[in-house]
This record gives C-alpha cells, sequence and structure tokens, in this order.
C-alpha cells in the first residue's frame, strides 16, 4: 500500500476524558513532502486549520471559548514547533512558522508530544488487518467513550514565550538534560489530563494526524 | 402585509440567505463557518441534511421549532433515540451517545471460501461491500476508513480480503 498518507482527528474533550469526535481525515498529502517531517507538519497545519473552524462553530453556539490544544507524536516536528531551529527540509517551513505563530498568539494554546503507541489518528494511517496492525487508541476511546492519551512532553502558549526547557535530542529522540539553572521544566511523563483554565467549561476539543501520526487538542473555556 | 414590511423583507432577501425568510426564530443566524447550520446563541442549533431536520436547544428553542415545523407538515418529530445523516442517537443521563450500529449491523457478509488465495468470482461484491463500509466509516467510524480505502483499491481481490472486509466489525 502507498505509504504516503496523512490525516488527523478532531475531538471535543473534557476533564473526565470523555470525548466527542467532531471531524477527521485521511488523505494523500496536498503536495510533495521531502520527508517525514514535512508530511508531520502539513499534517498538524491541517488540523490546526480545521480546528479552528470547528471552534469558530462552538463559540457560535455556545458563547464560550474553547483553547485549542495539539498533539503529535513526532519528537522532530514537536521539537521544531516549539523552538527557533530551522527544519533540514525546507518544503515544511510554511506549515512551520503558521503553527510557531499559532503557539505564539496562543490560537494554538498547547502543544504536546505523545507516543505513537497512544496517538488515536494512528488508525488513519493504515488497515486493521496489516500487520502489525494500527495501534488500538481510536478503536478503544469509540467502544469506551474515554480518550486516555498520556503527554512525554508539552509546550504552552505561557511557557513557550517565557520558560527555559530541556529540548529533545533530535539525532535520538530522547530529551536532552534540563538547563543548569532551570527550576521548571515543562516536562511530563504521565497521563496528564486536560489543563483546566480559568472558567473552564470542562471539555476540549482534540485533533489528530497522520503522516507517521500526530494529534492536537483544545480545551473550551468560558 | 405593508409597504414598510414589504421593504424589510426584501431587505433581508438581499442580506441573507432565503432560509431565513422561513426560518422565523427570533435571534436564529446562519453560522459562519458551515452552511447546513443555523443558530440562536445560547438557545439552541438546528441542522438540516437532505430532507432530515436535527435541532437541540433549550425547551423553549424546540417548542419554536415545533411550531415553526407543524406549519409544513413534512416532519414527523422523533425524540430520544433519534437517527440523522448516517448516525443514531440516544441520549441519557451521562449525555448523548452516537454510534453506527443500524448501520454496520445491515451490511451483508461475503462468502471467503478457503484457501484464502482463492479468487473471488465476483470481485464487485467485494467492492460494493467496501464503498458501504466507506459510508459507515466516514460517517461514524474513522478507526476502519483505511480498511475500506484498502480494500476498494483491490483489482484482484482474493477469499483473503473478502475475509477481511467481513472482519472489519467483529460479529
Amino acid at each position: 500500500m502507498d505509504k504516503r498518507q496523512v490525516g488527523y482527528l478532531v475531538a471535543l474533550t473534557d476533564s473526565s476524558r470523555r470525548f466527542s469526535l467532531r471531524h477527521w481525515v485521511p488523505h494523500r498529502p496536498h503536495r510533495v513532502c521531502r520527508g517525514s517531517t514535512a508530511g508531520e507538519l502539513l499534517a498538524l497545519a491541517d488540523a490546526v486549520a480545521a480546528c479552528l473552524d470547528v471552534r469558530q462553530l462552538f463559540q457560535e453556539l455556545l458563547y464560550i471559548r474553547v483553547p485549542l490544544d495539539g498533539y503529535t507524536d513526532s519528537a522532530t516536528a514537536y521539537e521544531l514547533v516549539t523552538s527557533f531551529k530551522d527544519p533540514a527540509d525546507m518544503s515544511g517551513k510554511n506549515d512551520l512558522f503558521m503553527l510557531r505563530r499559532a503557539l505564539l498568539s496562543g490560537a494554538l494554546a498547547e502543544l504536546n508530544h505523545v507516543h505513537g503507541n497512544a496517538n488515536p489518528a494512528d488508525a488513519l494511517s493504515m488497515p486493521t488487518f496489516y500487520r502489525p496492525p494500527p495501534n488500538t487508541a481510536l478503536a478503544d476511546a469509540l467502544r469506551t467513550g474515554c480518550l486516555r492519551t498520556p503527554v512525554i512532553a508539552y509546550t504552552t502558549t505561557d511557557c513557550y514565550r517565557s520558560t527555559p526547557r530541556p529540548g529533545i535530542d533530535l539525532a535520538y529522540g530522547r530529551p536532552l538534560p534540563a538547563p543548569a539553572g532551570v527550576g521548571k521544566v515543562s516536562q511530563q511523563k504521565t497521563d496528564r489530563p486536560p489543563r483546566l483554565r480559568q472558567g473552564t467549561a470542562h471539555s476540549h476539543l482534540a485533533a489528530a494526524t497522520t503522516g507517521g501520526s500526530d494529534m492536537a487538542t483544545t480545551h473550551p473555556t468560558a | 402585509m405593508d409597504y414598510y414590511e414589504y421593504n424589510v423583507r426584501i431587505c433581508l432577501a438581499l442580506l441573507y440567505p432565503p432560509q431565513a425568510l422561513f426560518l422565523t426564530i427570533p435571534g436564529t443566524e446562519l453560522s459562519s463557518v458551515f452552511d447546513t447550520v443555523y443558530f440562536s446563541s445560547g438557545r439552541g442549533c438546528l441542522s438540516s441534511y437532505v430532507d432530515d431536520t436535527l435541532t437541540a436547544g433549550t425547551p423553549a428553542f424546540e417548542a419554536d421549532v415545533a411550531t415553526m415545523l407543524r406549519a409544513y407538515k413534512t416532519h414527523t418529530p422523533d425524540h430520544g433515540a433519534i437517527r440523522f445523516a448516517g448516525i443514531a442517537a440516544y441520549a441519557d443521563a451521562d449525555g448523548l451517545h452516537c454510534h453506527g450500529r443500524p448501520y454496520t449491523d445491515a451490511l451483508l457478509l461475503l462468502d471467503a471460501p478457503t484457501p484464502m488465495t482463492t479468487p473471488l468470482t465476483n470481485p464487485s461484491a467485494l467492492h460494493s461491500l467496501a464503498a458501504q463500509i466507506l459510508w459507515v466509516g466516514r460517517v461514524a467510524h474513522p478507526d476502519v476508513l483505511m480498511n475500506a480505502t484498502h480494500l476498494v483499491s483491490c483489482r484482484n481481490p482474493s477469499s483473503l480480503d473478502a475475509r477481511r472486509a467481513n472482519d472489519t466489525w467483529p460479529s
């Protein structure tokens, strides 16, 4: 089967991990991606753009603000968006700049790095009868009505502006040691529930992408 | 209709889509994002799909919609367990649960003779089933969407592909 495949999920979730799938798109890339990172960035940018539409509808209907969080299982894409490094592959540069601007401005409130085994969008990249099959995160979520996505690392709009992070060694895909003198590190390896913001309505919206696989999430606040 | 009201209606027809003239619930607007959704902020929303209409909102909003639809005599109200645009839904204390079971249960399985390498005598039956899986997957089951995409593109399907289609949803 052709391996060129990108896709994403958009879901509304809440602090009790209930979720509601709003939108999903698996498709061939709209343009040539010279490498998996460009594919991940393309999918993540598409996911964020789709989330903005869905969020607008929620804001019209409910008159509440809906924060948008992004999830990706690509360490490289996460590291590029949350740092100011240049990508080796320039074909994804427009998507990268858009994502950085979204994260800086708060349109994307948070970007999370998740493990590929827990990324629900993995099911959008291959059939269930493939060996090895895609992970069962999406099927389990649809069966149980709860979406659990353990987060390896995350960066919020606030800490993107002001907090040093240890970063990820892109050559080996493992976290770098924290810089000297840094007290707070925005890294967490537990199953982190959605972060509640002031006046939150206890729900949040998620989008996931495959190309490899990425995922993005948002929470609504009043 | 006096001259003033006539002019107001003409202005409305120019400013808004024609549906706005027939959607007489006060404060209802067309969503700026999805052109099949009308909403009244904080009260409720109304969506249409071909000949079906789905509404959700406060009791007052629901009563307004029911009053409006009675004038057309084309709709039969359906409360509680509903079907809309390929999705079945029911509500309970936990919230609204959506699923596609009525549609997945209606899929007819194929014969899958052994050995698994046997070419299918009627490949169009497999393609038809794959198209049905694709439709259900697009509406309610993203987890099996890629199965359908793969099966549709099989040019010389074998018994193994029929088995894969049958196993998409465990019985």
